[in-house]
This record gives C-alpha cells, structure tokens and sequence, in this order.
C-alpha cells in the first residue's frame, strides 16, 4: 500500500494540523525543567531518524569519491531520459488530476444534493482502493485490457489505460477531500438559495458551490498529483519510463546520477506536502467562516 | 407590479425534482469504477476459482494454502516484515507522539508533523536508495559504525534481507503512527488526569486504568492501518532486492512478469489472498475507529 500512503499520511497530517488548533486555547501548565528535557531529546532523535537517511544521500550524490562535485547531479539533470521521464509523470499527473476534479467534483455534490441513500455505497466505493492495492489492480487491469482481453480491447499501450488506473488509486484521497468540502458547507441550502434567485443548476455549481469548496478541490488535486507523481508499481508493470521507473533503472548503470535524482524526488514530495499544509490551513479558517455564515 | 414573497413557483426545487439529467452525470463516475476497478477485481476472483486453459472450475489455485512446497513463503515473509515493521513503527511512533504532546510545544508539534508528512511520502524507490546510501555496504553510517567498532555486515546484518528490509520500512511506518495516533493522543483530556489525581491514584494506576482502556481502540488501529501499509508494499521491496525476497506483491509482479513459479490462475488467487488480509486490515481498522471516537471525539 506504498502509493496510497502519501494520502493517509498527509489527511491524517491535516487532522492533526486542526487538533493543534483546536487546543490552542489550552493553557500550558508549569512544567519543571528536568521533565521538558526527556520529550526534547525525544524529537531532536526524531529529526535525527528523519534527516539521516538524505544527507547520506547527498553526501554519497554529490562527491566524486573524495570531494563535493555537483556534476552527478547536473549529469542526471541533463540527461534527455531524465527530461522524458519527468515530462510523462507530470503530463499523466496532469491529465489524471484533471480528470479526476471534473468527474469527482460534480459526483460528490450530486450525491450530496439528490443521492443521499447511495453515500453509504460511495464511501464503500472510495475506499476500495486501499483493499486493493497498486500491485492487484495491475494485474487485475493487464487481463482485463492486456493482449488477449476477454472485452477485446487492448489498452495496454495506451497512457490512458494509467490515467484510467490513477483515477481509481487516488480516489480514496480526491473523493474524501472534496466530499469533506461539501459536507462543511450547506449544499442544499445554497443550491435553493441560488435556484430560487433563477440559476440553473449548471450556473449554481459553478458560482456557488465551486467557490465555496475550492480549497478542498485543490487539496484532493494536490493529493491527486503527487500520488500519481511518486507512484512506481502500475507504471512499472505496465511498462511506461515515469520519473520513478527510470530511477530504478537507472541506478544500475549510474548509481550516484540515481542518488542525486532522489534529492530531486525528495523536493517534489516536500513541495507537494508544504502546498497541502498551507491549503490545509485555510481550508480550515474557510469552512468555519463559511458554516458561521450558514 | 410591486414584488412579493416568494411564489409558489419560486419555491426550492433542487432537493424535490426527480428524474432530469441528474442521474446521467454520475454516469462518468459509475463507468470509471465499473471499468477500471470492479472489473478487474471480478476478473481476479473469476480466474483465482477457475482452471487457466480449459476454464473448468478448480479449487486448485489456491493449493498454497495448504503450505505444500514452500507456496505459502510468500505470505510467511510479508507478515513477518509487515508484524515487525509495524511493532518497531508503532513504538517508536508512540514514543514520539508522546513526546509531542508532553512537549506542550506548538511549534514544535507543527514542525514534526509536517516532517512527518513528508517522511511517511518517502517511500518506494528513493526511499531504498536513501537507505543504500546510508547503511548499504559502503554506506555513510556501516563507515561511521565501523569507526566505532560496529561493524554491521560483519555481524552478519545485510540491507538485502528481510531483517534489512524492515529497517527500511520502519521508516515511514514511524512517521505514519505519529500522524495517526497524535490526534488521539491529544484528545486525552486533562481533567481525567486531574480526576485521577485527586482520587488519590498513581501515574502508573491512571495509565493502567484510563489512558489504555481509552486508547487501545486507537492503537490497534493505527497499528492494522500500519500492518496493511506495508504488507501491500511492492516499490521498496523490488527496488531494494529486485524481487530476490518472496514477499506476496513481488510473487504477484513476477506472476505479470511470466514467471513460471505460478500459472496465472495462481497469480490471481494471491492476489484474492493478499486482498483478503488487507480488507480485514481496513475493516478492522474502521470498526475500532468508530469504537475509539465513542470516548475521544474532539
């Protein structure tokens, strides 16, 4: 369950973000020194555990063997392979968010307005990816469009067949974001409000309810994207060079050009996370300003 | 004409209209998943029960159940790494989470989840580079222990096994239990301290008779969540050992690969297996989630 972790890692992470907020009214009690030392020392090894295995991975990238060069990186940078690899994983991450925001979007709000008795089943739904996981659905998705497919549609060479695959994978973590969006504000209340002023029902979700769970949508494509980014097992197995294969494959040949891509790799999944944690924030600020008006 | 209330004919319609192009729109949806995830989990459950050139019904995939011939390998190793991984995540997520909260510190705790967000991301294929990198063969660590007098390899410790392979997992196992039990832990309210307290009981008594009753719904999930996690991991495995250890996802990836160690009805009836352990993993996880919130909801 590798790939799908980056979500549950980075909800929980959001969860955790609002607890702290919620306790911000608590009041420290007095602590005496000799007992803040124990959880210091605690977290000072955290970071340590944390922090160790990439600056063994800088100090292994960026040397010759003796001294500090950049030039395994700058190789790696400008090797034409690395260009393609990272050009198709963004481009399919690209494609698969989109796809996923206009489907998942409209499909959370309709189940939310007229679909209540089916939630129970989209929950159900969303939540089967994590019971099977990157490596079933690949071999689930090879014979079902693989060369002798019982539907005779053979899809194995299409990118599509991995943007129809990181739909499904990241479904747990777009529906839930934008379904918690929807929950937290007042949708039937404001689809009535915007109908009876004369919107239709296309107008409405676009003027009202877009804006209304807009960061939550930015959230499930951020959490769309950089799962898809760092994922490796149906990319591999269906044969595309995504930045994750090719740092695989390339570690044999080029160990320390490899090394010094996973620096890049560890940018990539910071980036994605700091971007969470700051939508994250105003999320949070939003929906209770937003059900305070409600 | 001067405007009055509401109409009759102004009233609300979005909840009341039936029928419309409503139901059309979820169409995309409902395709999606129909095509591209029940299918093939149907397709998985047709091939694991039946005979892979004749079609006739068997049971006989799933002949690794009865352990002949080392088949069920495969099952024995994932849960030997995913158990340890989860013990040594566990605690030592616990221990940090823990500290945490015992810190007070606001700062601090945002910086460690944050850190941890981006520690639990860092698995797959970076992540077991990192750790060749660090305790590989030549790594920055076996040097810095060998200087010591540690000497890892010598002791007979190798990334390349399960025991390594566990060490590389315990990484973002820990970062995960921080993330998922933080919460829980500081839902703890500090008047069933001060209740525990002043009825006279010891630290030890209000551990022994509050805070592991309240918790334990919590922590078996945090820990199946952190079971499942690595038990359905297949990147930094393959990455680590190109497929060397027999772990359930890199039998099923050398099934895809056309290895001859399983026929492909065999492949798809672990794949069923594999399915089976990470359903009672999550449902076991949902069940005491919502057992958990009964005493810590925020």
């Amino acid at each position: 369950m590798t790939a799908p972790t980056p979500g549950v890692a980075i909800e929980a992470g959001h969860e955790a973000t609002q607890a702290i907020g919620a306790q911000n009214g608590r009041q420290a009690p007095r602590s005496r020194p000799g007992r803040s030392l124990l959880p210091a020392l605690i977290i000072v090894g955290a970071f340590l555990y944390y922090v160790l295995p990439l600056i063994a991975t800088a100090s292994f990238a960026l040397s010759d063997g003796r001294h500090f060069t950049l030039a395994p990186l700058t190789d790696a940078l400008g090797d034409p392979a690395f260009h393609d690899s990272i050009t198709l994983s963004a481009g399919i991450a690209v494609l698969t968010t989109i796809v996923s925001i206009l489907i998942v979007a409209p499909t959370s709000y309709l189940i939310v307005l007229r679909f209540r008795r089916i939630r129970t089943l989209m929950d159900f739904v969303t939540i089967l990816p994590f019971v099977i996981p990157p490596i079933i659905l690949t071999l689930g998705l090879r014979q079902v469009y693989g060369a002798d497919s019982p539907l005779g549609v053979d899809l194995v060479d299409s990118p599509l067949l991995l943007v129809a695959g990181y739909f499904v994978l990241s479904l747990p973590f777009t529906y839930r974001a934008v379904d918690n969006a929807m929950r937290a504000i007042d949708v039937v209340l404001l689809t009535e409000a915007s109908e009876s002023l004369g919107a239709g029902g296309l107008r409405t979700f676009r003027s009202v309810i877009l804006p209304g769970t807009l960061l939550g949508i930015i959230s499930a494509a951020l959490l769309c994207f950089t799962t898809v980014m760092g994922e490796f097992t149906l990319a591999s197995l269906l044969g595309y060079a995504t930045f994750p294969v090719f740092l695989n494959n390339v570690y044999a040949s080029a160990p320390r050009e490899a090394t010094s891509l996973v620096i890049v790799s560890f940018m990539i999944t910071w980036a994605g996370v700091l971007a969470l944690a700051v939508v994250g924030r105003r999320a949070g600020g939003g929906t209770t300003a937003l059900r305070r008006a409600a | 004409m001067a405007p009055s209330g509401p109409t009759t004919a102004a009233q609300p319609t979005a909840t009341r209209r039936r029928g419309g192009l409503a139901p059309l729109a979820l169409l995309p949806f409902a395709v999606l998943v129909l095509f591209f995830l029940v299918l093939p989990a149907l397709s998985l459950l047709w091939g694991s029960f039946h005979e892979g050139g004749s079609g006739a019904v068997t049971l006989a995939n799933y002949d690794y159940l009865s352990g002949a011939n080392k088949s069920l390998h495969p099952f024995v190793n994932s849960f030997v790494i995913s158990f340890l991984s989860m013990v040594s995540g566990g605690v030592l997520g616990l221990i940090i989470a823990q500290a945490l909260v015992s810190s007070k510190n606001r700062v601090l705790e945002q910086l460690t989840v944050t850190f941890s967000s981006v520690a639990a991301n860092f698995a797959g294929v970076p992540l077991a580079f990192a750790y060749v990198a660090m305790i590989g063969v030549n790594g920055l660590l076996t040097r810095f222990l060998i200087g010591l007098g540690v000497d890892l390899y010598g002791a007979g410790f190798s990334l390349y096994t399960l025991a390594g392979l566990t060490v590389v997992y315990t990484y973002f196992q820990v970062p995960l239990m921080v993330l998922l039990i933080l919460p829980a832990l500081q839902a703890m309210k500090r008047e069933w301290r001060e209740a525990s307290d002043n009825l006279g009981a010891s630290r030890w008594r209000y551990v022994r008779s509050v805070a592991i009753p309240v918790l334990t719904p919590s922590l078996i999930a945090s820990l199946l969540l952190l079971f499942a996690n690595s038990y359905g991991a297949y990147a930094t495995a393959y990455a680590l050992t190109t497929g060397f250890i027999s772990l359930v996802p890199i039998a099923i990836s050398n099934v895809i690969a056309g290895d001859v160690t399983f026929n492909p009805g065999q492949g798809d009836a672990l794949a069923m297996g594999l399915a089976v352990v990470m359903t009672i993993c999550v449902a076991g996880q949902a069940i005491l989630q919502r057992r958990a919130s009964r005493w810590l909801n925020r």
